[in-house]
C-alpha cells in the first residue's frame, strides 16, 4: 500500500463515520423552525417538535414555583403581533426574561399547547438597546 | 473631548495601516531592506494609534460622555469604574474597536520582533497581516465606528446603563481573551501567506509560528472556559455550556488551531502535510471570521445574534476574499507543497496525528453542520429544520471518546513505523490501569457506557502522562542524580514532549469532570417554608430567614439557608444565601446564586421565587459533582502551554555550554 493510498484510506475512513454520525443525528433530533403565526395556523391535533422564536406577549404570563416551577405566557409572532400561542414550561424563569423579550423555545406542539423543553432569552452580551434618534451621525 | 481624539486616533491608525501596507508590498517587491525598516515602523504606530483610540473610547466611558452614542447605550452614572471601562466591549461597536486593536498591537509586535530580519517573506507577512487589521479598522471607522454622536436635542443626564448580568468580573476580561485569541491567529496565518507569496516554503514559517500559535490556542481556551464559567456562574441553569452558535463560532477555531497545533510537529519532523497545514491555519482563521460573520448576519437564530446585521455580509465578502486568495496562492506553489515523504505506515506517530486532525476535523463539520443546519435544510428542502443539544452530544461524543484513545496511544508509537509488540508493551500498563478503573465504575453502578468509557480512556491518557514523567526523570536518576536534579534534567531535556503531556493532562481531568457533570448530575426544585427543610443528595437544607436588601441601584430579597451534612448533622457546614435582585433601572431582575465548591461536589442554589403570604422560598438546587476539576483541568492545561511557551531550556544551557 502506498503512503498516498493510506492517507486517502485514513481521510476517507474517518469523513465515512462523522457523516454516517451526522446523518443519523441529524433524522433523529431534527425539529421544524415555524414562528407561532405558523404554528397557529396548524391544527391542534398536530404532535410537532419544533423550535419557535418570538416575543414574549405582555398578557397571560404567570409564574408558580410551588409545588414546581410553571412558566406560562404568550409568545407572540415578531411579523404578525396580534398571532401568539400559548407555552408552558416547567422549569426556573431564567433571568433575562420578561414581556416584550424576544425568546427562543425548543419544545413539542400538543393539543393546542407548547411544551418547551428549553428556552433561551436573548444573550444580554449581544443586547443592544434602542438609541433616540433613529439616524446615526458621525462625529 | 475623548470621543474626538479617538476617532482622530482611529483615523491615523487606518492610515498608517494602509500606508504600511503599501510600502511593505513594495518591500517585498523590491527586496528593499529600508522600505522593510519604514514598513516595521509604520506598522508600530498603527498599532499605537488604534490602542490610543480604544483607549479614548475606555476615556469617554470614564468621562460619562453622553454625547457619545456608545457610551450612552452601554453605561451610566451609577456603574461602577471597572465596569464602566469593560462597557467598550460591552457592545458591537466597542468590541471591533477591540479586535482591531488587538490586531493592531499583535502585529507591531511582531512588527518590533522581526524589524531587523528585512527579507520579502517578512515583507510578505506584514502586508498579509495589515491586510487583517485592515478590513477590522476599516469595518470600524466606516461601519461600526463607536465615536458616534448621540442623536438628540438635549444630551441626556445618564446612560441607559450596561446589562446587570455583564457587570461581572468574568465578562470583564472574557471578551479580550476571546478576541486575543481569535486576532493572534491572524499572525500564523499571515506568516503561511507569506510564505506561499515569496515561495519560501520551508520549515520557517512552521517554527517561527509555533509560539504564536500556542498563545493564540492558550487566549482561546481560556476565553471560552471564562465563558462557561460566567455562564455557569451568572445565569442559573447549572450548566456551562449549551451549544449555542455563539459558543459554537468560538469553539470552531478551537478546533481546528489545536489540530494544527499537532500537524505541525510532523511537517517539522518529516516535511509532511505541508499542503494540510496551510489549508489548516487558514481555516482556523477563517472560522474566526466565519464566527463573526455568523453573529453578526443574522441568518442563524441565536440567543446570542447582534441587533444590527448589516455587517455580517462584509465579513463573508472579506472570507470570500481570503479563501481566493489561499486557493490562487496554493495552485501558484502547488510544486513546492508538495510532501517529501509519504505515510509509511498507520502503525506510526505520523499516522496518528493524522487521524488526530481528521477527528478534530469531523467535530468541526459537525459542529458546522449543526450550526448551519437551519440554512442548509431550508435552502435544500424548503422547510426549515433545526438540531440542537441532543445532536451535537451524540456526534461529538464518540469522537471525543476517540481522541481520548489517539491521546493515550500516540505518544507511544513510533515515527515511520512502529513495532506492535513494543507499543503493546508501552500501553499495557495504562490500559490495565484503565480497565481497572472501567470495571470499579461498573461496579459502583456507572452503567452508562459513554461515561464509562469516558472515565477510563481519561484515566487511559492521565496514566500514559503519568508514566512518560516517571520514565524520563527514572532515566536521569540511572546516571547517579538525585530526584530534584534529575527531574530538572528531564524537564530541560523533554520540555516539549513534558509540557504536551501536562496539556494532555489537563484535557483527561476535564474530560472527566464534563462527563460527571453530564452524566451524574442532580436537578430538584423545592418549596420550603422558614424553619422547614428538605434534603438533596447528602445534603439538609433549612431555611432560617428571608430577608430584604436595597442598593443604590437594586433591591433585592436574600434567602438564608443552613446546609447540614447528612440528615442527622446538628451544625450547618454552612450558610448559604442564593438572591433575586430587581434593578430599580429597567426592572431587570436576576438571580445571585449560590455555591459551595468543594473536590467532590458543587451545592448550587438558586432562588427562584419568595410567597409574600407564608414567605416560603422555592429554590432549584443542583449537585454538580466534580465540577470544580473542569476549572482545574483547564488551568493544568494552560500550565502547559505556559510551559511550552518559555524558551527551549536545553537550547539555553547548550548555547552556555
Amino acid at each position: 500500500m502506498s503512503g498516498r493510498t493510506r492517507f486517502v484510506s485514513l481521510l476517507l475512513g474517518c469523513f465515512t463515520i462523522a457523516i454516517i454520525l451526522i446523518w443519523q443525528s441529524t433524522r433523529s433530533t431534527a425539529s421544524l423552525v415555524l414562528t407561532p403565526a405558523d404554528l397557529a395556523a396548524t391544527s391542534n391535533e398536530d404532535k410537532l417538535r419544533v423550535r419557535m422564536g418570538g416575543r414574549v406577549a405582555a398578557d397571560g404570563l404567570s409564574y408558580e414555583t410551588t409545588p414546581l416551577f410553571v412558566l406560562s405566557f404568550r409568545l407572540e409572532d415578531r411579523e404578525r403581533p396580534g398571532s401568539t400561542v400559548a407555552v408552558v414550561y416547567r422549569d426556573i424563569k431564567p433571568d433575562m426574561f420578561a414581556p416584550g423579550r424576544d425568546v427562543l423555545v425548543d419544545g413539542d406542539w400538543k393539543g393546542g399547547t407548547f411544551y418547551a423543553a428549553h428556552l433561551l432569552t436573548q444573550c444580554p452580551s449581544k443586547y443592544e438597546p434602542s438609541v433616540p434618534g433613529s439616524e446615526k451621525s458621525q462625529k | 473631548m475623548f470621543s474626538d481624539l479617538g476617532h482622530l486616533f482611529l483615523i491615523l491608525g487606518w492610515f498608517f495601516c494602509v500606508s504600511s501596507m503599501v510600502c511593505g508590498f513594495v518591500a517585498a517587491r523590491r527586496s528593499s531592506p529600508s522600505l522593510f525598516s519604514a514598513t516595521a515602523r509604520g506598522t508600530i504606530c498603527c498599532g499605537l494609534f488604534l490602542f490610543l483610540s480604544l483607549s479614548c473610547l475606555a476615556g469617554a466611558f470614564l468621562q460619562n460622555d453622553y454625547t457619545n452614542q456608545f457610551v450612552w447605550q452601554f453605561s451610566n452614572r451609577d456603574m461602577p469604574t471597572i465596569y464602566k471601562i469593560t462597557a467598550v466591549w460591552g457592545g458591537m461597536d466597542g468590541s471591533m474597536l477591540l479586535w482591531a486593536t488587538f490586531l493592531g498591537l499583535g502585529v507591531s509586535l511582531l512588527a518590533y520582533q522581526s524589524r531587523k530580519l528585512a527579507s520579502p517573506f517578512m515583507s510578505w507577512v506584514l502586508v498579509a497581516a495589515h491586510s487583517s487589521t485592515l478590513f477590522f479598522t476599516s469595518v470600524t471607522l466606516f461601519s461600526t465606528n463607536p465615536f458616534r454622536y448621540l442623536q438628540v436635542p438635549v444630551v441626556p443626564a445618564d446612560g441607559n446603563g450596561l446589562n446587570p448580568l455583564l457587570q461581572n468580573p468574568y465578562m470583564a476580561i472574557h471578551p479580550p481573551m476571546l478576541y486575543a485569541g481569535f486576532t493572534l491567529f491572524a499572525i500564523p496565518f499571515a506568516f503561511c501567506l507569506g510564505a506561499l507569496a515569496s515561495g519560501n516554503l520551508s520549515n520557517e514559517w512552521i517554527m517561527k509560528t509555533r509560539r504564536w500559535t500556542l498563545i493564540a490556542w492558550g487566549f482561546l481556551t481560556v476565553g471560552i472556559t471564562l465563558g462557561g464559567h460566567w455562564a455557569y456562574l451568572e445565569l442559573g441553569w447549572g450548566g456551562f455550556w449549551a451549544w449555542d452558535p455563539v459558543e459554537n463560532s468560538s469553539f470552531l477555531p478551537w478546533l481546528t488551531g489545536t489540530a494544527f497545533l499537532h500537524s505541525v510537529m510532523i511537517q517539522e519532523r518529516k516535511q509532511m502535510l505541508r499542503f494540510w497545514n496551510v489549508w489548516l491555519i487558514g481555516l482556523t482563521y477563517g472560522l474566526t471570521v466565519f464566527g463573526t460573520f455568523l453573529t453578526r448576519s443574522g441568518i442563524v437564530q441565536s440567543i446570542h445574534a447582534f441587533a444590527s446585521t448589516d455587517i455580517g455580509w462584509l465579513f463573508l465578502l472579506y472570507l470570500g476574499g481570503l479563501v481566493t486568495t489561499l486557493s490562487w496562492l496554493s495552485w501558484l506553489r502547488r510544486n513546492e507543497l508538495r510532501s517529501e515523504r509519504s505515510l509509511e505506515s498507520f502503525l506510526s506517530r505520523e499516522a496518528f496525528f493524522l487521524l488526530n486532525n481528521l477527528v478534530f476535523l469531523s467535530i468541526c463539520f459537525a459542529v458546522l453542520w449543526g450550526v448551519l443546519f437551519p440554512v442548509l435544510s431550508e435552502a435544500v428542502t424548503g422547510v426549515k429544520q433545526t438540531i440542537g443539544i441532543p445532536f451535537f452530544n451524540a456526534v461529538t461524543i464518540p469522537f471525543f471518546l476517540l481522541m481520548l484513545l489517539l491521546m493515550g496511544v500516540g505518544p507511544a508509537v513510533a515515527w515511520r513505523r512502529s513495532n506492535p509488540q513494543r507499543l503493546l508493551k508501552a500501553c499495557l500498563a495504562p490500559a490495565i490501569g484503565a480497565v481497572l478503573v472501567g470495571t470499579f465504575l461498573l461496579i459502583l453502578g456507572v452503567h452508562n457506557l459513554y461515561a464509562n468509557l469516558s472515565y477510563s480512556l481519561s484515566w487511559f491518557v492521565a496514566l500514559t502522562v503519568l508514566l512518560e514523567f516517571s520514565r524520563a526523570i527514572r532515566a536521569q536518576r540511572a546516571t547517579n542524580l538525585n530526584l530534584i536534579a534529575a527531574t530538572t534534567t528531564a524537564v530541560k531535556k523533554h520540555q516539549r514532549r513534558l509540557a504536551g503531556g501536562l496539556v494532555h493532562l489537563g484535557v483527561a481531568i476535564t474530560a472527566i469532570a464534563i462527563t460527571a457533570s453530564m452524566a451524574h448530575k442532580t436537578e430538584r426544585e423545592l418549596s420550603i417554608k422558614p424553619g422547614g427543610d428538605a434534603v438533596v443528595g447528602r445534603y439538609r437544607l433549612v431555611l432560617d430567614d428571608v430577608t430584604g436588601d436595597e442598593t443604590s441601584t437594586y433591591e433585592s430579597l436574600v434567602a438564608h439557608l443552613s446546609v447540614f451534612s447528612g440528615d442527622t448533622a446538628s451544625t450547618p457546614l454552612l450558610t448559604m444565601k442564593p438572591e433575586m435582585r430587581r434593578y430599580r433601572r429597567n426592572s431587570e431582575t436576576t438571580s445571585e446564586i449560590a455555591l459551595r465548591m468543594n473536590w467532590l461536589e458543587d451545592l448550587y442554589i438558586v432562588l427562584a421565587g419568595v410567597n409574600p403570604e407564608d414567605s416560603s422560598v422555592a429554590i432549584k438546587v443542583f449537585i454538580n459533582p466534580l465540577q470544580v476539576w473542569l476549572w482545574f483541568g483547564v488551568l493544568v492545561m494552560i500550565a502547559g502551554t505556559l510551559a511550552a511557551l518559555i524558551p527551549r531550556l536545553n537550547e539555553s544551557t547548550t548555547l552556555k555550554q
